[in-house]
């Protein structure tokens, strides 16, 4: 079986598996939740105002926690930082990720065009995955320290092997793009991969950077990779998707203070 | 039971769309002329009933104990 064979069965594994979880772990509650707002409506229709039966917060709620993350800020402001460069870092990497992998590796194969491919595109998508790229793994990197100084603490908040795993497939997005570097020396746009370039050096330094050892860590990469995607709706990484709406229990007004009283007598 | 069929039968159909897509996605980088994409092909066709399986048979099960009330606490546990 060759690389791309294991690469696309993957990838359905590990789509399956995400949409799954995420059937299980998001669509399910949240249209759970619809459908208690909408039957609390039916019943007690005088008593629920039309904005206590919004599922959803308001925009101003969803910048101020989870774009903004100013109640992470209130609790501390190295978590703030440590967390903002772990969301910039992950949002705008996944942001040009897809944007290269749509215009860089598939849309050329049908609308002929060179901007992404062989162009100034390409340049400008490599130096902004490496530099999001830098930016989450030293957010990681800082998230994993504070883990393991503060363990007694953070225990129940944070879960190690989480952060560990986001921060390998990090780490191996810039081995497997310096390993590639490494066999392709005169690539045009390895300035633009300030990172991967440099560590390519290196490698051709210590004589470790042949095809076969490039192809193993690309494997490995697209492994861990798939599988932080697949594992997002059954952990902790779930608040990725959930953590706007899930936001609106602490909005402020009529809607907020609602929503608490009715989790609050569900679980008496 | 709060979430229709109809709803089931449009998630279960969004995800085999893109399991499809994928397929299709493969062919620009896997030689459909060797047995490599049957591989592919095999993968999706056992993910797609896989879907159908979870979200028509399982979740199912699972939806029945999570909304009633005389489910049991470990049957709750279990369910997640």
């Amino acid at each position: 079986m060759d690389k791309f064979t294991y690469f696309w069965s993957l990838i359905i594994i590990a789509g399956t598996i995400f949409f799954i979880g995420a059937y299980k772990n998001v669509f399910l509650k949240i249209y759970y939740i619809i459908w208690v707002n909408k039957k609390a409506q039916e019943e007690d229709g005088a008593a629920l105002t039309s904005e206590a039966s919004v599922t959803f917060p308001e925009i101003s709620t969803v910048i101020s926690e989870a774009l903004l993350q100013n109640r992470i800020k209130n609790r501390s402001t190295f978590l703030w930082f440590r967390h903002s460069l772990i969301f910039f870092g992950f949002m705008v990497l996944f942001f040009f990720d897809c944007v290269y992998t749509v215009f860089g590796h598939y849309l050329h194969h049908y609308l002929h065009y060179d901007y992404f491919v062989s162009g100034p595109g390409r340049a400008f998508l490599k130096f902004s995955m490496q530099l999001s790229g830098a930016v989450l793994f030293l957010g990681l990197t800082l998230g994993l320290i504070h883990r393991i100084i503060f363990a007694e603490r953070e225990r129940t908040l944070i879960d190690v092997k989480l952060i560990f795993l986001l921060w390998v497939v990090t780490l191996t997005g810039f081995l497997t793009e310096a390993f590639r570097l490494s066999n392709e020396p005169k690539d045009p746009f390895i300035a633009y991969s300030f990172i991967s370039g440099n560590l390519s050096q290196v490698l051709q330094n210590m004589h470790i950077a042949g095809v076969g050892a490039a192809t193993a860590v690309w494997v490995f990469h697209a492994t861990v990779t798939v599988a932080f995607f697949a594992y997002i709706p059954f952990s902790k990484f779930v608040h990725i998707i959930v953590a706007p709406l899930g936001r609106s229990i602490t909005q402020s007004g009529n809607y907020g203070q609602i929503k608490r009283e009715r989790i609050t007598e569900g679980l008496l | 039971m709060p979430i229709s069929t109809k709803t089931k039968s449009i998630y279960a159909a969004v995800v085999i769309v893109i399991q499809i897509y994928f397929v299709y996605a493969a062919t620009l980088y896997v030689n459909v002329h060797t047995p490599a994409i049957l591989y592919v092909i095999a993968t999706a066709a056992v993910s797609a009933i896989g879907t159908v399986y979870y979200i028509f048979v399982q979740a199912n099960k699972d939806e029945v104990g999570g909304y009633n009330a005389d489910f049991t606490m470990d049957e709750r546990r279990r369910i997640g």
